[in-house]
């Protein structure tokens, strides 16, 4: 596969479906299963179905290790099923090439969620009483919320590879009944902490607002989350506003943001419904333009315009609002592979055994099941207990991705350090501004084998971007990418680069 | 002012009655009568058995088993209303979510045990049901389908608001019926919560299809076939329609909610998730494609849904066509067996027999059961004060029927005396039917008195006059030709002899002295009208004459005081007035008045007591038949008529 | 003032989005009495064809034209794999015909899905400025062309409508046929033509729906469902098989939803139960909806 056709390869894989990434954020929380995405497989009888994987390994138990897979196979959310799919047969062949665990194979048992979260309870009992599953890999499939009380009553190894227990304040130590579960998504409520320090401290906000899905957030809990993120760095919320997946019009709810003038607006939804958003708020006139007209009241209201990875991590939402997408217009940040990183060694095991390319996220899966396996190699055992003591205390880890640990009180993989912020940049070349952008196809050229979306620029302003990704920071900023770096006559960069 | 008087075009031209006479009964059961009716049951109590225990292992199988067990209860429940009361709900998964919550959440909240949460998963939703069957039921056809989609629509919309209370989208979790933790060696083997949520769920399924047997055997069940044939003639036969209809609305939501108490218990949670319309719809399709109105219809709809699409979810390759899949199948299942699988077999069953019949080989049919004589002949009921209307069965005084500006009827008295034949003639459109609607009850009257027996029939409704002692038959016919003869003429004792919801879906010693008695009567009317070896067909093969004889049979199956009698003749040969003739003679000598309209002459004066003419919605003439021949206006009105 | 206008704008605009869709349903039900479920995925076959002629690289005039004249393709292959198996029959006894749409509304989304892929699409809008006029600011609301185009269209379509269902010879055997399909039939009209018709041209509503809808909504997938649900209540609400009752009760829709939107930024969740409560208090007043002719109390 030459690079053209690599790109073309990747183009269709991220087209290929309806939001992929977003919904490996909101996945884990239950009321996914709106109307629309009931509807969408409307047939879906049967309910927890098996893959693939099942049958081979049933009854010769004394040879491999079983572990169990919940992850939405169908329905609307069957793109991370895909995901965990590929990342796993990937992963374990990889295993298995390397000798397997303690001289066993592995072999998976998949379990589907559909788009209900009844499904995900229904598929945990099943699991969770066989004696011969070591662990779940919980990859975004509904029910997570729903099975605390099993978790605490089984104690069996669970790796909550889309879901989002540490937000919920559910994940150990916070919930001491919850030792068995480790978290490899980036917590929502991580995420926002950092999404408000670069909102406070890199862009100098003082005031923000929240839209938020309710279908997508059925807890109505990011808007505390978001509220508790603005009062840490000192900025203040000055409007909410809800509302239902599929909207058409956001008028009402635009007027009233207008009138509270938002320094910044976090949008917390899915690609249509914030594309539509941009659209009418530019019809409203209340583009973005730059940091310090968004900063300043005298200048009429335009506000930055923030995102969940939901909306606005990848590309789809900026081709459909086009051009009401202005460049800067919203920031993301990248989650669970939002963001694909040249360094991961899941792409070269996907390529390898699967000929395919990661379309974003394929690390986790992966990452969850090799921490549960060293585990086991650790522990020497299958036994609960002594399993999750084992993984706590295996020390750093590194397989598909960057480097990750547990420890006894630390039971979610990434650090605020793992989040990298990125901004709408335009494929088609440098915006327009004063001073000009340097960059921003740069990351179509240079990561072009990376699905990062076209669109989408690191911008190297917060220091855990540097911190956490040290090789891509470093060429991002020999490169100036995504800074505000004027050129100097001879062609090299300014040394004075700015934040846009 | 002719439109208007028409009666309702019966759905039952539109959609023919396939096959021939010989149908209803199927020849197997007439043969070896109905203790083989349980071979089916039985069938289904050794499925449950057998797969339990192949399956007992496997989790996965028992987890799609249990699932096709409630949604077989819940496809039972929609049964009753779709399939036996004749309409159509696309929202009954709130039921389902109805049940959930008041199952799994209401009952642990309220100290219950958790064992008891089916009969609040069953209450609760029967209750809601009520509520929106009260709201829906005087709606006609896809109205009424219309509002309980709305509703379906609301339930969840109401669950997502009530956070605190019912857990929005996310649902709330519930308990396990059993607490594993403290059964030893729970999870595995035997013990397994699975095998055992099987089980809990095939035994109410069971429950449900006994329940459901009882019913439709029963005059409940017989009731709601009646509304769905013609609800018109369900009320002039006694049946308070919109109170039977909220009756089978009430007790199929709370079917599904069962279902639903179920449901909560394998997923350990209640979600409002599943309250889509889609999911309205499934157990729609599930019942159509099964096959509406039969009992194992419904069953094999959902059996054939969990278990054979649980085989392709299994096998992984239909994982992504899912859609095609359903849908490609569905319309197979419509264009190929449009009455249902279960339908369909029944066809071929039929068809077989009736080959076989032609081919020499009869089908023994049991003959029909002799009755004592006295239910042979119509009956009339016990008055209280024989002569507190001096020998007057039906008093009208100025009694006017306007549509709109147009006066169908203007200021008619009438009188007819107990134990006469009396006649009511005029040329078409001079109001004959819209006196006989009034009178019955099916039209209010704009202005004017009613009384029969001396007391006033005002307020009362047509099920309400049935049961003071008026029947009708129909001018254009209105047999329930899905339901057999001797069904028919049971539903026209429907006032007679009450026995409740409760005693029927039991079927307790009462209501089996009920059913007996009035099997007796229809048989016994069905004899004294000669229909009596037709009596296990559909009523719906039996040709034109014994359609009429027939609703004068379901007719006079109320002991009436009052026989209205619409037309009776039209469209018979001579001969069969002849027997027409014979057979009006002996219901009035066996002591039942006859209010006859007719446009057959030679029947008419051969025949009644006393003739009232009418034209233009006014009476014009009235006296001995001979009399009135010779009136000149009569005369006037007919040469009109005919001069026309 | 300005919450007063964007409730007006909103309310429009929302209502024509729906009523768009409600148009399809009227149209199929006034001549067969049934309601087609798969006329939401009708409208979702028709906006990915339009993205797929418009993709390649034909103006969105052309992918418009091209979009209608195969949705009336489209619609005579529901009508023929959907009713015509079903032959003669009664709508209010015999439901199959709820499997048949719904089972044609699943399989159009699977074959979509499969070949066009199921990303949300954008179509341009038929008309981004109307004589270098683009943007409106009302009291401070925003009025766009595309939004204009919308609001006007759907009120052409009801004009248009009506005058075909009782101008034309062609409305007289629709209502004939729905009326009585025996009748009509002893009276020379070719019936199944007549329902075949229907469908072909509610299939081109669909695509006329799904272009003027695209601005706002784009062309996705779960347009067809959630679109779908509010259409049918809107077309309800205003009296199945009356076409001005389609666009009232849209407008009813919008307007409700406005309101409370206007009232409460909670409107997310309260919309929906406020919008269902009305729908059943309407109902349960005028079964028919507000435009619907009651069902005469026949005996």
């Amino acid at each position: 596969m030459n690079p053209e056709q690599g790109r073309d390869f990747i183009e269709r894989q991220v087209n290929k479906d309806i939001s992929r990434r977003h919904f490996i954020q909101w996945a884990g929380k239950a009321g996914i299963g709106s109307a629309a995405a009931m509807s969408l497989s409307g047939a879906v009888l049967a309910a927890c179905g098996s893959g693939g994987g099942s049958k081979k390994i049933a009854g010769a138990t004394g040879d491999t290790l079983k572990v169990g897979v919940i992850a939405p196979f169908s329905g609307i959310g069957a793109f991370i099923g895909t995901v965990t799919t590929n990342s796993l047969s990937a992963a374990v062949q990889e295993l298995n090439a390397r000798g397997g665990i303690l001289g066993r194979k592995i072999a998976l048992v998949n379990r589907d969620t559909g788009i209900d979260p009844a499904n995900g309870v229904k598929a945990y009992n099943e699991l969770a009483g066989d004696p011969n599953i070591v662990g779940i890999l919980w990859c975004g499939g509904l029910g997570f919320e729903q099975t605390q009380e099993q978790f605490a009553r089984d104690k069996l190894p669970v790796m909550a590879v889309f879901n989002d227990a540490w937000s919920d304040k559910r994940l150990y130590p916070d919930d001491q009944q919850q030792r068995s579960v480790f978290q490899f998504l980036i917590p929502t409520r991580m995420a926002m902490d950092t999404l408000a320090q670069y909102a406070a401290n890199d862009r100098g906000y003082k005031t923000a607002a929240l839209i938020n899905d309710v279908v997508i957030d059925p807890r109505t809990e990011n808007q505390g989350f978001f509220n508790a993120s603005l009062a840490k760095v000192g900025m203040k919320s000055v409007g909410y506003e809800s509302y239902q997946l599929g909207n058409s019009d956001f008028g009402p709810a635009l007027q009233r943001l207008k009138g509270a003038r938002p320094d910044m607006l976090a949008i917390f939804g899915l690609s249509g419904d914030t594309a539509n958003f941009v659209i009418q708020i530019d019809q409203l006139g209340s583009a973005y333009i730059d940091t310090p007209t968004a900063k300043d009241p005298s200048k009429g209201w335009h506000p930055h315009i923030f995102g969940s990875p939901g909306g606005t991590g990848d590309h789809s939402w900026a081709d459909l609002a086009k051009d009401s997408a202005k460049p800067g217009t919203i920031t993301a940040w990248h989650v669970g592979g939002l963001v694909y990183l040249p360094e991961f060694a899941i792409a070269g095991w996907m390529k390898k055994y699967l000929d395919k390319l990661p379309t974003g996220g394929e690390e986790s899966p992966a990452d969850g099941l090799y921490t549960l396996l060293k585990g086991v190699e650790k522990a020497g055992t299958t036994d609960r207990t002594r399993l999750v003591q084992a993984i706590e205390t295996q020390g750093p880890l590194r397989f598909a991705s960057s480097t990750y640990s547990f420890t006894a009180d630390r039971h979610v993989s990434k650090t605020p350090d793992d989040m990298i912020i990125v901004t709408l940049e335009r494929k088609s070349g440098p915006a327009a501004t004063t001073p000009p952008y340097q960059l921003g196809h740069e990351w179509s050229t240079e990561f072009a084998r990376y699905p990062a979306g076209p669109t989408q620029l690191v911008r190297p302003t917060l220091d855990a971007n540097k911190r956490s990704q040290p090789d891509v920071m470093k060429t991002v900023i020999t490169q100036g990418w995504g800074t505000q770096c004027t050129k100097n006559p001879d062609g090299t960069l300014s040394k004075e680069c700015k934040i846009h | 002012m002719a439109r208007a008087e028409t009666e309702p075009k019966d759905t039952g031209e539109v959609e023919e009655i396939r096959g021939a006479p010989g149908q209803g009964v199927l020849p197997i059961y007439r043969r070896h009568g109905e203790l083989i009716r349980f071979v089916p049951a039985l069938a289904l109590i050794l499925f449950i058995l057998w797969f339990g225990q192949s399956q007992a292992d496997s989790r996965k199988w028992l987890d799609i088993g249990t699932e096709a067990m409630y949604l077989a209860i819940a496809a039972a429940g929609v049964n009753i209303l779709l399939g036996y009361t004749g309409l159509l709900s696309l929202g009954h998964a709130a039921f389902f979510v109805a049940g959930g919550y008041a199952g799994a959440i209401l009952s642990p909240a309220l100290g219950l045990p958790p064992w008891t949460g089916f009969l609040l998963a069953f209450l609760g939703s029967a209750a809601l049901g009520a509520v929106l069957a009260l709201m829906c039921c005087h709606l006609r056809g896809f109205y009424l389908t219309v509002v309980t989609f709305g509703f379906g629509a609301l339930v969840p919309a109401i669950v997502v608001v009530a956070k605190k209370q019912l857990g929005g989208p996310a649902g709330r979790a519930v308990d396990h019926f059993v607490d594993t933790s403290k059964v030893p060696g729970a999870g595995h083997g035997p013990f397994s919560l699975q095998l055992g949520l099987y089980y809990l769920s095939a035994f109410f399924l069971l429950v449900t299809l006994f329940l459901c047997w009882n019913l439709v055997r029963s005059r409940w069940g017989r009731a709601y076939m009646a509304i769905r044939e013609s609800e018109v003639a369900a009320r002039v036969s006694g049946i308070n329609a919109y109170r039977y209809k909220v009756s089978s609305f009430a007790l199929s939501a709370g079917f599904v909610g069962v279902a639903g108490w179920l449901g909560a218990q394998r997923f350990v949670l209640v979600s409002s998730q599943v309250a889509t319309p889609d999911q309205s719809f499934r157990y729609v399709i599930m019942v159509v494609v099964g096959g509406m109105g039969t009992l194992a219809g419904p069953i094999l709809g959902a059996f054939g849904f969990s278990l054979g699409f649980g085989i392709t979810w299994v096998q992984n390759t239909f994982r992504d066509y899912q859609g095609l899949l359903y849908g490609t199948l569905g319309l197979i299942a419509v264009a190929t067996a449009p009455e249902g699988t279960v339908g369909n077999l029944r066809r071929y069953v039929r068809a077989y027999s009736l080959r076989r019949a032609k081919r020499g080989a009869a089908a023994r049919s049991a003959p029909p059961p002799d009755v004592a004589p006295e239910l042979r002949r119509p009956a009339v009921r016990e008055r209280e004060s024989s002569d507190a209307a001096n020998g007057e069965v039906l008093h009208v005084t100025g009694l006017t029927k306007r549509f709109g500006g147009v006066a169908a009827l203007s200021d008619v008295d009438l009188v007819v005396r107990r134990g006469t034949v009396h006649a009511l003639i005029g040329p078409n459109g001079s109001g004959k039917t819209t006196f006989i609607n009034v009178v019955s009850g099916l039209y209010k009257p704009t202005a004017g008195r009613m009384e029969l027996d001396g007391s006033s029939l005002e307020g009362l409704g047509p099920a309400a006059r049935s049961r003071r002692g008026l029947a009708r038959t129909f001018q254009n016919l209105q047999v329930w030709r899905r339901m057999t003869v001797l069904e028919n003429v049971m539903v026209g004792a429907h006032a007679r002899d009450r026995v409740g919801l409760v005693q029927s879906l039991l079927r307790t010693p009462k209501s089996r002295r009920v059913e007996r008695h009035m099997r007796d009567r229809a048989w016994g009317l069905l004899h004294f009208v000669g229909l009596a070896e037709r009596g296990r067909d559909l009523a719906g093969t039996l040709a034109f004459a014994d359609m009429r004889r027939l609703e004068i049979a379901r007719a006079l199956a109320s002991d009436p005081e009052l026989l209205l009698l619409d037309e009776p003749a039209a469209g018979m040969q001579v001969s069969e007035i002849h027997d027409l003739a014979d057979l009006i003679r002996q219901v009035r000598d066996a002591g039942v008045t006859v209010l006859l309209i007719e446009h057959h002459m030679d029947l008419v004066m051969g025949l009644s007591d006393t003739v009232s003419v009418l034209d233009y919605g006014q009476k014009i003439a009235e006296g001995p038949p001979t009399e009135v021949r010779a009136d000149s206006r009569v005369v006037a009105a007919y040469l009109g008529e005919e001069a026309t | 003032m300005t919450d007063f206008v964007q409730i007006l704008v909103s309310g429009l605009t929302v209502g024509s989005v729906i009523a768009l869709v409600a148009f399809g349903y009227n149209l199929v039900f006034a001549s067969t009495r049934i309601v087609n479920f798969a006329q939401g995925s009708m409208l979702v076959v028709a906006g990915y064809i339009a993205f797929a002629v418009a993709r390649a690289g034909v103006p969105i005039w052309g992918a418009f034209a091209i979009s209608v004249l195969a949705s009336l393709g489209v619609g005579v292959l529901v009508e023929v794999v959907a009713i015509k198996p079903l032959g003669r029959f009664d709508p209010s006894t015999n439901v199959g015909w709820i499997l048949t749409t719904f089972g044609v509304a699943l399989i159009a989304v699977d074959i979509i899905k499969k070949t066009v892929g199921a990303e949300a699409r954008r179509l341009p809008p038929l008309a981004d400025s109307i004589f270098g006029w683009k943007v409106a600011k009302i009291s401070g609301v925003a009025v766009t062309v595309p939004d204009v185009l919308l609001v006007v269209s759907a009120l052409l379509i009801v004009v248009g409508l009506e005058l075909l269902q009782t101008r034309t010879a062609l409305g007289r055997a629709f209502r004939a046929v729905a009326e009585d399909r025996q009748t009509a039939g002893l009276m020379g009209i070719n019936t199944e033509l007549m329902v075949m018709i229907t469908f072909a041209l509610a299939g081109a509503l669909a695509a006329i729906g799904a272009v003027l809808i695209a601005p706002r909504l784009f062309v996705k997938l779960d347009l067809g469902v959630n679109l779908g649900i509010q259409a049918f209540i809107a077309a309800v609400l205003g009296g199945l098989g009356s076409t001005r009752g389609a666009i009232v009760g849209g407008y009813i829709i919008g307007f409700t939803t406005a309101i409370v939107s206007t009232i409460t930024s909670e409107g997310g969740s309260w919309g929906p139960v406020i919008v269902f409560v009305v729908f059943l208090l309407v109902l349960v007043v005028r079964p028919a909806g507000i435009f619907g002719s009651p069902a005469v109390e026949k005996v």
